[in-house]
């Protein structure tokens, strides 16, 4: 069944791709210094994320995503950005949603799983105002971040052949020269910027994380330029009594932040559930295009910042509550769904 | 008059489809899967190996989340593994079984999950991939499953191959399809629906009459109750994709 043909592949697919050695140089330029990395979110943002970046958030599903700094990128309107829809939602729904992205190389991220179909997600790509641009999958996308991180153009695999997802994924079939069979090239992916969200990290940069990992090493490996928001700053005494839990040493870090429940509404493990009473309003008001600017205009711009906003979501009374659903105190509420268009 | 519903029996042929001491993985948005795993592992396959994209090596979760990347599905794990280790596990050979979703899919056993109409002006933009595309070739079975069985899910060609590889079943609520020599075939309707409805409902020829699937038995109700009392395994037909 496999298409066993060699594909020259199609650079018009190929996104995030930089040659390895202008990679190096510009590698060789940074501070690797251990310095203070603390900034503010502000001005992180402005000056990490620039207009026509292609950029990578961390986390996966709606499981510790920087949703503080999505908000931030918001309220600087810092546009044309092209995003690598590895299976997170809502950070780039939103995004999206404010007509900040124009092009998406997309693996999953139309979905909100068992929710449906994201409503101003389709808008954006059906009404042509945001383009997908490729396909690729979510192990591509960790293979591309590996193959940038190992400074390499490309990572081999035997997968996708024979499907169209490989014909729009910017990836070469050549003749594997020691089996002589067809092999799959993924282009190696190095984001202008990547933001992750991590539990706890000292003032350097050193990121602990608590659960699933999921693709942020290799990810905060490939990137250009690396934005951390932290729930939690803690001493360098503290990272170091538990190295082991250290999963981006603060050499890769360019700007840290502390942003305590920087992932609302998602889902923080071991700290504070998933929101559903804020899911519930941003799906009713995802149905249409006026829902969606008063839900920016109301949780993101005239708050003014992350306090703000928090206080808008509820505020101390709703967080705690969060926590002790987490924490197994309180029962799971019953799930928001999406409601019919009107 | 039949004690289960579409999600019941859905839920049973997913269990049925893994064999015990199988190593099994779902990624996100599959709750009928994990149930189904679950329900596996306390009934026929006590052996299994349950992989999620959580990150967790035989998780031992004490609530069923709907969302299947949510860290209750990491809970009483014997272990944690990368997602690269998952991808590399299955790469190498290693993998038994996958659970896939799709929006549509064709004679040939190919899914579609990224768009239906041109993809570069699709008339509805889909999830997209995730894992499929990489995981379908080299897992050494495949099995799709879909809440919904009409003529837009089961085509004679999707509009854009996600993926394809090594599909070997795809369950309905109406039906269970086989892929003899590189074509889905039917290997059995429920029992609550005809030949006629399925036949009518079928983007592509089937020649009935079919074998009828046999129902879940009292021993795998009672179990399924145990491991999902909430009836998160209802949950995809309550909302649906597109």
């Amino acid at each position: 069944m496999e298409d066993t043909r060699f594909a020259g592949g199609d650079d018009r697919f190929r996104f995030g791709f930089e040659d390895p050695d202008a990679m190096r140089a510009l590698r060789r330029k940074k501070s690797r210094a251990r310095v203070e990395k603390l900034t503010s979110l502000a001005e992180a943002i402005r000056q990490g994320v620039k207009p026509g970046s292609y950029m990578a958030l961390g986390g996966l599903g709606e499981i510790r995503t920087p949703m503080a700094a999505v908000y931030e990128i918001i309220r600087q309107g810092i546009g044309d950005l092209t995003i690598a829809t590895k299976g997170s939602q809502h950070d780039w729904y939103l995004l999206l949603a404010a007509g900040l992205v124009t092009r998406i190389d997309a693996s999953y991220g139309f979905a909100d799983e068992i929710r449906g179909l994201s409503a101003p997600a389709r808008r954006a790509v059906e009404s042509g105002r945001a383009r997908v641009i490729a396909e690729t999958t979510n192990a591509g996308f960790q293979w591309r971040f590996k193959a940038a991180a190992m400074g390499l153009p490309f990572f081999p695999a035997r997968t996708a052949l024979g499907t169209d997802t490989l014909h729009h994924s910017g990836s070469k079939v050549i003749e594997d020269p020691f089996t002589h069979r067809p092999i799959e090239l993924l282009p190696a992916c190095y984001p202008d910027v990547a933001i992750i969200h991590v539990h706890r990290a000292d003032r350097f940069g050193n990121c602990q994380i608590d659960g699933n990992v999921m693709e942020d090493m290799e990810l905060s490996h490939a990137a250009k330029h690396l934005i951390v928001t932290c729930e939690r700053l803690i001493p360098e005494s503290e990272i170091r009594r538990n190295p082991e839990r250290t999963v981006i040493p603060f050499f890769m870090v360019d700007a840290l932040v502390e942003v305590p429940y920087g992932a609302h509404p998602g889902n923080m493990p071991c700290l504070y559930s998933f929101d559903e009473d804020q899911w519930r309003i941003w799906l009713d008001a995802s149905l249409t295009d006026e829902g969606v600017a008063g839900y920016l205009a109301n949780y993101v711009h005239e708050p003014g910042n992350f306090d703000g906003y928090l206080e808008r979501v509820g505020g101390l009374a709703r967080l705690r509550a969060l926590e002790r659903i987490e924490a197994g105190l309180d029962p799971y509420p019953p799930v928001a769904t999406r409601r019919a268009a009107p | 008059m039949t004690d289960y519903t579409p999600a019941d029996m859905m839920a049973v042929l997913l269990a049925r489809e893994i064999r015990d001491g199988d190593r099994v993985f779902h990624g996100l948005a599959s709750p009928l899967p994990m149930v189904a795993i679950l329900l596996a592992r306390s009934t026929h396959a006590p052996n299994l190996v349950y992989l999620n994209i959580t990150g967790a090596v035989d998780p031992t979760p004490s609530r069923l989340p709907t969302s299947t990347v949510d860290p209750a599905l990491w809970e009483g794990a014997r272990s944690r593994i990368t997602l690269a280790d998952i991808f590399d596990l299955n790469a190498r050979g290693e993998m038994d079984l996958v659970f896939f979703g799709a929006a549509q899919v064709d004679r040939r056993g190919r899914i579609n999950l990224s768009a239906i109409g041109p993809w570069e002006a699709p008339k509805v933009r889909l999830p997209g991939g995730a894992g499929s595309a990489a995981m379908l070739p080299r897992a050494r079975r495949a099995v799709v499953w879909r809440a919904r069985h009409d003529r837009r899910t089961l085509v004679e060609s999707v509009d854009f191959v996600t993926a394809s590889g090594n599909l070997d079943r795809v369950i309905t609520p109406y039906a269970v399809f086989e892929r003899r020599d590189g074509l889905l075939t039917l290997r059995s309707r429920h029992p609550y629906v005809s030949d006629e409805t399925v036949v009518a409902e079928t983007g592509f020829a089937l020649t009935p009459p079919f074998a009828v699937t046999a129902a879940p038995t009292a021993e795998e109700l009672e179990a399924l109750r145990r491991v999902d009392p909430g009836g998160v395994r209802a949950v995809e037909f309550g909302s649906r994709n597109g």
